[in-house]
């Protein structure tokens, strides 16, 4: 009699799961042997893994590979005539990394029917090579209190908790130049480097919490494939479906309440001496406190036809504002994503992919445009907020228009396995941000105020386009060329198009123009097109007990044509207004290339413990918005230079010249460069609990910095023009410890202890460490590259003025005098000009350029930030059927996050200073969430979060009284404590943790 | 008048605590008080250094001869603080004052998850006259609030200090998880009733402002240990 038993078994089995580095970024691979009861290897046995048309065959010592899987959970099931078959359920395949299996068939005629074994994770991935954090699907399921991708990525070991995610104090989003670390969606690389504030923040959140498959954060050391970064990488792997039609909707409200510690801005010091504001021309005050927010999730996703799936997501949210804004809420904002995925046949996979982000942010009129909608830093009369010390709270509506921000990435990838040991993927997209104001008047309106003081609504030009584009091709062919290497190579192109012109006249004398392009506004402006070129190639070795990850990654970085040495140029000083910028030279800019090779070792000391190495180095172009920017600015009125009676654009121009204190690009910069080594140990000590420990290093060198160029001249007199450019300035080095500690999930608790402890240090030095000052002598002023004022045209347009030939040696015989002086001040040993004869900069004959202040040793004295943080996450899952009901499909998270203050150097009364950290900040977030059956496909949930459970109220200030008296013990008859009973107003709230107690009602829908 | 309440209600509970069968101590449930003297460690107990009674209570649920969870909460006072007594040196004269109306203390109140390894298996556990000595971790959330007033302000203006002029009174005020480690020894009195003679070392993730012209520094992150005895009284499983 034939019959199949089936054997459900739930095991914690643990099958030797040997996961390491070496795929490529967004599919892992299976491997692993086929035997017989008695352990001999079964040739020709057949592995299949379930729902898709991949599998393989065990060769004659019963080993099986199979490449290029995305991640998730598989079932696989392995058979041979004349054995039973066997299915391993729970199969968990993660990006870049390998799980090996074990199959044991029984004979036949045993007889006991198909097998079935649930495998479970294994808590340690015994040879991996770098520092990576994993989160899957179900793992964000598993925290609910994290809204968006970001909020997921901030949990990991080694991630800041401020809101920024830096990775060892490496941004990932920020502002322009600070954007170290690398994300990727899919595999296609998004720019971190090309100018616009939080570029790469806004598009780790385009991918919807609910559609992430995997991220993995790399929190240092990086395979050669990854590159242009230094502070690691996030790879998002958004979820794929084809099997059936599911989707979620989810909504999220926050109950009114208490958004800042402190007295409501309209009782605050800010309105002191002026409380009698009722009445006045739009003086109400907003409830802000009453606002409510509103979050909303939603994704859908099924096969279109067999072979042909998509996955679609978007979120959106109305939050309430922390202080009054011009709309009292958050602007308009969508992110999206989407994903259609077609398999024509078991080796031939294709995925077109994109993301779509749209933001309104208010223009208030100010420099920087706001990228949140928190109104605080804003001109005057600009926009409603707390700006200007409280005296834009009146102002209805929003004086600079808006400045609405969209983020587009639209890609495909073809993954192709040519045999079942080689596969490649090539990889197009096409990405573009673009800013663009909306509403802007044509001209600025003087500021007026209302009889209490408060200004009143007025218009402001201030307009901003800002245009990124990038067009992207990657290939990578990756091999199993032996069992013990897995080789992979690369190439990767993106073009990109940088275009911005920004025109802020905050008054009618006050004016900045910034622009990132050839040209300006008058003759027409066309954007840069820089190209960045890499290739890799890597080898992953597998020895007895040993694992090396060997690589090594060229990048080259072509500006292509721009304005050649700007900051050396010697007539640099002569271009200083925007209208004489037009005749700047247009040269090839230099190609600037790196090279990094990457070593990453791993010892498996038993199947639960190991220990790696890492080291490498890595290169980042700088952020190329600092390659190229233009900012000038003017702060007086237009001059009617050809008397026509008329101001016409080229006089306008004319006004605006090389600001203070401003960004000027530079082509010549050479990439940042960082040295980083790395040692962690993992140990899985006991059933399902882990403990791991990494020691890092990090040594950066080149990072970008801005430097003042002053200029002596014989016609216009000592630091008569001045620049501030972009120069290899600064230099640094951060150390540190991530320690983590985890239960995984079982017995219906789970948690992860997070801790982490960095040291920061950061310089500048080196040539160009501080300002440097420009001396002619009378050499270069006899020189045809010397010009002595400026001339103009019938329209306007300035020109330099070459001297008269008695000019001329009039002023070669002062610029000699000049320089004679600071020879003197040098050879008397004047410390700050000690580099003018020593080490000058010859420019061209004559010209020299010497560094002003010091120039400096590089030095790491400057002062040493030492920080840490770390989170707890605790989770309670109970099966629907827990027997006890009440707790029967319940889900409750608490996370409780911790970071020291920012350091400041106190300095005693007595003894020297000291390096003090501010107080530390920590929040506890608590949430619950019970399921409901609908059906037998759908699941209803409702939760309730509260944040910053125990309201606990964290200071932030400083100041000699808080360290001398203790924290924020205001000195007796304190005015503005007796008055308002907070000295720190305004001051408390903090964007990272700290904020009051919030509670959020929620409900979500699945099928 | 207060202890002899708490010794009347334990009496109390004693009496009407119903036996357990040895052979039925797994999922065993019971419940405990306790009283502690506790004594902070390190830069908080130059705050504190007298320490204070703790008091609590916890609910007990025996999994095993082996291991026994308990929930504790507790509560704990420490008046007196250093700051009382201390001085501070005031440059306009150069000279030492104190603050006669200072007050300094802190009050404690903790919720936290025990789990107790019991050696030899547990031993005699609940079995009169048995016992047996324990390891114990624990981990839970620790409110505290650490209140001084009365402090003379020492940055007065001119030569001449004023008594009068004080610093406004202050509150450091957090709830923050800590951990615990101790170790002890459980003896039944009866199968139902247990002494349980316990040290427990305590880290929990807080931290004082400075009060540094009185020679305080900011205690991060707290130490403290309490030593001390309960009674537990077990129900039938």
């Amino acid at each position: 009699m034939r019959y199949k038993l089936r054997l459900a078994c739930v095991l914690l089995a643990l099958f030797g799961f040997w996961p390491s580095e070496g795929m490529a970024g967004t599919v892992g691979k299976i491997n692993g042997t086929i035997i017989d009861a008695s352990g001999e290897p079964l040739p020709g046995a057949n592995v299949q893994v379930k729902g898709t048309q991949r599998g393989a065959t065990a060769d004659s010592e019963g080993y099986f590979l199979i490449l290029s899987i995305e991640p998730g959970l598989y079932e696989l099931e392995a058979s041979l005539v004349g054995y039973n078959a066997e299915t391993l359920q729970n199969i968990a395949v993660r990006a870049d990394l390998t799980t090996t299996v074990e199959f044991k068939l029984q004979e036949a005629a045993v007889e006991l029917g198909e097998l079935v074994v649930v495998a479970e994770r294994p808590p340690v991935e015994v040879d991996k090579t770098v520092t990576r954090y994993v989160v899957s699907t179900e793992d964000v399921e598993n925290v609910p209190l994290a809204r968006s991708t970001a909020e997921v990525i901030m949990l990991q070991p080694g991630v800041s908790l401020d809101g920024n995610l830096r990775i060892r104090a490496s941004r990932v989003g920020g502002r322009r130049g600070n954007n170290e670390v690398m994300v990727e969606i899919d595999g296609i690389r998004l720019a971190n480097n090309d100018g616009l504030d939080n570029i790469t923040m806004s598009q780790v959140n385009s991918v919807a919490r609910s559609a992430i498959q995997e991220v993995s954060v790399y929190n240092g050391g990086m395979n050669a494939e990854y590159g242009n970064a230094q502070g690691g990488v996030i790879s998002l792997v958004s979820r794929e479906n084809k099997d059936r039609y599911s989707g979620l909707g989810e909504y999220r409200l926050t109950l009114p309440g208490l958004k800042h510690w402190g007295s409501n801005v309209y009782d605050s010091p800010l309105l002191e001496g002026r409380p009698d504001y009722s009445g006045i021309h739009s003086g109400k005050r907003t409830d802000y406190d009453k606002k409510i927010g509103h979050l909303f999730e939603a994704n859908i996703s099924g096969p279109i036809t067999p072979n042909v799936g998509f996955f679609a997501s978007g979120t959106t949210s109305r939050r309430a504002p922390v202080y009054p804004n011009p709309t009292n809420s958050e602007p308009n904002n969508f992110n999206s994503s989407a994903n259609i995925t077609y398999r024509p046949s078991g080796n031939i996979k294709f995925k077109a992919g994109g993301t779509w982000v749209y933001r309104d942010v208010f223009h208030d009129g100010g420099r920087d445009i706001n990228t949140g909608f928190e109104t605080t830093d804003t001109p005057a009369g600009g926009i409603r907020g707390i700006g200007q010390t409280g005296n834009n709270l009146f102002l209805s509506g929003n004086g600079a228009g808006k400045n609405p921000r969209t983020d587009q990435v639209v890609y495909g990838v073809l993954t192709h396995t040519l045999s079942s040991k080689t596969f490649y993927d090539v990889r197009i997209s096409y990405q573009r941000t673009a800013q663009d104001t909306s509403g802007v008047p044509a001209a600025t309106e003087d500021v007026t105020r209302d009889a209490q003081g408060f200004f009143l609504d007025r218009d402001i030009h201030a307009f901003q386009y800002a245009r990124r584009t990038r067009m992207l091709l990657k290939a990578d062919l990756s091999s199993q060329l032996h069992k013990g290497h897995f080789a992979k190579a690369g190439f990767e192109i993106m073009r990109y198009d940088i275009y911005q012109h920004e025109e802020l006249f905050e008054t009618s004398r006050n004016r900045e123009i910034r622009l990132v392009g050839k040209g300006d506004p008058i003759i027409g402006m066309e954007g840069f097109n820089p190209i960045t070129y890499a290739a890799y190639v890597q080898d992953k070795m597998e020895f007895e007990g040993l694992v090396v990850n060997l690589g090594f990654r060229a990048d080259l970085l072509d500006p292509g044509d721009s304005f050649g040495r700007a900051m050396d140029h010697p007539l640099w000083f002569h271009y200083n207004s925007l209208t004489r910028w037009r005749n700047v030279p247009i040269e090839d800019a230099p190609t600037q290339k790196a090279f990094s090779p990457r070593i990453g070792i791993s010892h498996p000391i038993t199947d639960r413990s190991f220990i790696r190495f890492f080291t490498g180095q890595f290169h980042q172009f700088f952020d190329m918005q600092n390659l190229y920017t233009r900012l000038f600015s003017a702060s007086g009125p237009d001059r009617d230079v050809d008397g026509d009676g008329v101001i016409e654009q080229n006089e306008i121009m004319n006004a605006l010249t090389y600001p203070l204190a401003a960004d000027f690009g530079n082509v010549n910069v050479k990439p940042e460069k960082t040295t980083q080594f790395e040692v962690g140990v993992e140990w899985n000590f006991a059933g399902p609990y882990v403990i791991a420990l990494t020691s890092f290093y990090k040594d950066q060198e080149g990072r970008q910095g801005d430097s003042d160029n002053y200029v002596h001249d014989p016609f216009r007199g000592k630091n008569s023009a001045y620049d501030h450019g972009q120069w290899n300035r600064r230099f640094s080095t951060s150390r540190g410890f991530e320690l983590s500690f985890s239960k995984k999930f079982k017995d219906m608790f789970a948690f992860n202890v997070a801790y982490n402890l960095n040291w920061a240090k950061s310089h500048q030095g080196g040539r160009r460490a501080q300002d440097w000052t420009y001396v002619a002598t009378g050499e270069f002023v006899k020189s045809d590259l010397y010009f002595a004022g400026v001339t103009f045209d019938n329209t306007g347009q300035e020109f330099p003025r070459a001297p008269t030939a008695e000019e001329r040696a009039t002023l070669a015989a002062l610029a000699d005098e000049i320089a004679l002086g600071y020879k003197k001040l040098a050879d008397d040993k004047v410390p700050k000009f000690s580099g003018f004869w020593e080490q000058p900069v010859v420019i061209v004959p004559g010209l020299y350029a010497f560094n002003v202040g010091s120039y400096s040793i590089p030095s790491l004295d400057g002062g040493l930030d030492r920080r840490n943080f770390g989170s707890i996450q605790l989770l309670f899952s109970s099966p629907p059927d827990y027997h006890v009901v009440p707790l029967a499909g319940l889900r409750a998270t608490l996370v409780w996050q911790m970071q020291t203050g920012s350091p400041w150097n106190y300095s005693p009364p007595v003894g020297p200073a000291q390096r003090r950290n501010r107080p530390v900040t920590t929040v506890t977030d608590v949430s619950a969430e019970k399921d409901f059956n609908i059906g037998e496909t759908a699941l209803a949930t409702a939760f309730v979060e509260v944040r910053n459970f125990f309201g606990q109220r964290d200071d932030l200030s400083t100041g000699f009284p808080t360290i001398q008296y203790g924290l924020l013990l205001p000195t007796p008859g304190d005015s503005k404590f007796d008055q308002f009973g907070d000295i720190n107003e305004l001051t408390r709230y903090n964007d990272g943790l700290g904020r009051p107690r919030s509670i959020v009602l929620g409900a979500r829908f699945k099928f | 008048m207060k202890y002899g309440k708490v010794g009347f209600l334990c009496l109390t509970l004693l009496f009407f605590t119903p036996s357990t069968g040895q052979s039925e101590i797994d999922g065993t449930w019971g419940m405990g008080i306790v009283a502690n003297y506790e004594v902070p460690l390190f830069a908080l107990n130059s705050w504190f250094p007298s320490g204070g009674i703790n008091v609590g209570a916890s609910i007990v649920n025996v999994k095993n001869a082996t291991w026994t969870v308990e929930l504790d909460g507790q509560y704990t006072k420490y008046n007196s603080g250093d700051l009382e007594k201390r001085s501070f040196r005031f440059g306009g004269d150069g000279q030492n004052y104190n603050s006669p109306n200072a007050s300094s203390e802190m009050v404690w109140a903790s919720l936290s998850a025990n789990f107790l390894y019991h050696f030899n298996q547990g031993g005699e556990k609940m079995e009169s006259g048995g016992g047996a000595p324990y390891l114990l971790i624990g981990a839970g959330f620790y409110h505290f609030k650490n209140k001084m007033s009365g402090l003379i302000y020492p940055g007065q203006s001119g030569t001449t200090i004023d008594p009068n002029v004080l610093l406004r009174p202050a509150e450091d005020v957090r709830t923050e998880p800590g951990v615990s480690l101790g170790f002890g020894i459980e003896y039944f009195a009866s199968q139902s009733v247990a002494i349980d003679i316990r040290g427990q070392y305590h880290i929990i993730w807080g931290e004082t402002r400075s009060m540094e012209a009185w020679g305080l520094e900011k205690a991060y992150p707290f130490h403290k240990f309490n030593g001390g005895a309960r009674i537990k009284f077990y129900f039938a499983n």
